[in-house]
């Protein structure tokens, strides 16, 4: 009995080192992605707005299916207010073994004064794990007569809880 | 005092509790969907029709995940990995949307208004499209929409589905395979639940 209890204590002391060392280090924390766009409008509306496209990356460590939150950030550089939907964006997909995708709907940016950083939070409803091997992005777009590099969509933050 | 049973004893202790902890630790692992030795995917938003090889190669490597989930895991952890849905499985989807609208009852309040917008947004969005007609009921509409050509709904069709409109809609979009050169015309469903629930 005296050995069993020698057995057991060893066993204690050795099993908790050995479990933290050898669990994955992210196996109980929240997850996020950020990722910058990179990409400046252009033209897909000649008259009232510019567009432009995110690619968001789908992974196994990071389903997108999982997502809580998504904030697309823009940059205005030029000065002057802007109206409620000045800039706007969607969480899409598009099916990777056929013509055709969905959106989800559109979040409009809130009125600012430019220079500023606005920011929307679009719905990722489209964003599901039927959609799991689909591609998946963002498309943001800018209300703007003068186009250009003024208004921009900087990049997205994503997170899983 | 220390025995040669404490030490034979302590020594088997520690050899399961190594043990012990090196298998808790991998099952965590697995449970919670931390990185383990097989890797990940990654998709990407690249033009997928213009690079077949890149799709098949998508496919396969999707396709060797779910197999090896397939060999090892739970059930429930190869519903989680399951591949994408088939073209099949996409078309049956999105006819069944279409189904579910034609079958919501037409609310007066909302539908009129709703088709009269969505006609004047779709028809000023940049493209060769014309739209035939809109046709709302209580939370869906759906859009008929014609091209020149299947060639250039493939174009131009992503630029309906990213037209912000009022309602806010959900928006979807499923090109058939191509029937011949001359004009092709294709539904834009959209689910309006969320925009009519606020």
């Amino acid at each position: 009995m005296k050995h069993l209890t020698t057995a057991i204590f060893a066993g204690t002391l050795a099993a908790l080192p050995t479990f933290l060392v050898f669990s994955p280090s992210d196996s109980f924390a929240a997850k996020d992605l950020r990722s910058g766009c990179y990409e400046r409008f252009t033209n897909i509306e000649p008259v009232s707005g510019f567009g432009t496209t995110c690619v968001v990356p789908d992974s196994s460590s990071f389903r997108l299916s999982d997502v809580t939150d998504l904030n697309v950030h823009f940059k205005d550089t030029r000065s002057g207010s802007r109206a409620s939907g000045y800039v706007r964006a969607k969480a899409c997909v598009q099916y990777f073994n056929s013509t055709g995708g969905a959106c989800g709907s559109t979040a409009n940016a809130s009125a600012y004064t430019a220079p500023g950083t606005p920011s929307v939070s679009p719905s990722t409803s489209q964003w599901t794990t039927a959609n799991l091997g689909h591609f998946k992005y963002i498309a943001a777009t800018a209300l703007t007569d003068q186009g250009g590099p003024w208004v921009e969509p900087t990049g997205f933050f994503a997170y899983i809880p | 005092m220390i025995t040669k049973g404490h030490v034979l004893w302590g020594g088997v202790g520690i050899g399961f509790g190594l043990s012990l902890g090196i298998g808790v630790a991998t099952l965590v692992g697995r449970w919670s969907g931390g990185e383990t030795a097989r890797g990940r995917f990654t998709t990407s938003t690249a033009a997928a029709e213009s690079e077949p090889a890149r799709v098949v190669h998508t496919r396969t490597i999707v396709e060797r995940i779910a197999d090896e989930k397939s060999s090892d895991e739970t059930d429930d952890e190869v519903a989680q990995a399951a591949p994408e849905s088939t073209q099949e499985d996409l078309r049956a989807e999105f006819e069944s949307d279409i189904a579910t609208h034609e079958s919501d009852w037409r609310d007066p309040s909302w539908a009129p208004s709703a088709e009269k917008n969505l006609t004047e947004q779709f028809g000023s969005t940049p493209g060769t499209h014309k739209i035939l007609g809109v046709d709302c009921r209580s939370t869906s509409c759906v859009v008929n929409v014609e091209w020149p050509s299947l060639a250039e709904a493939s174009r131009g069709y992503t630029a309906l589905l990213h037209q912000p409109t009022e309602p806010n809609c959900a928006s979807k979009i499923l090109l058939r395979p191509a029937e011949g050169d001359g004009r092709y015309t294709e539904q834009l469903v959209l689910d309006c639940t969320e925009a009519r629930a606020n």
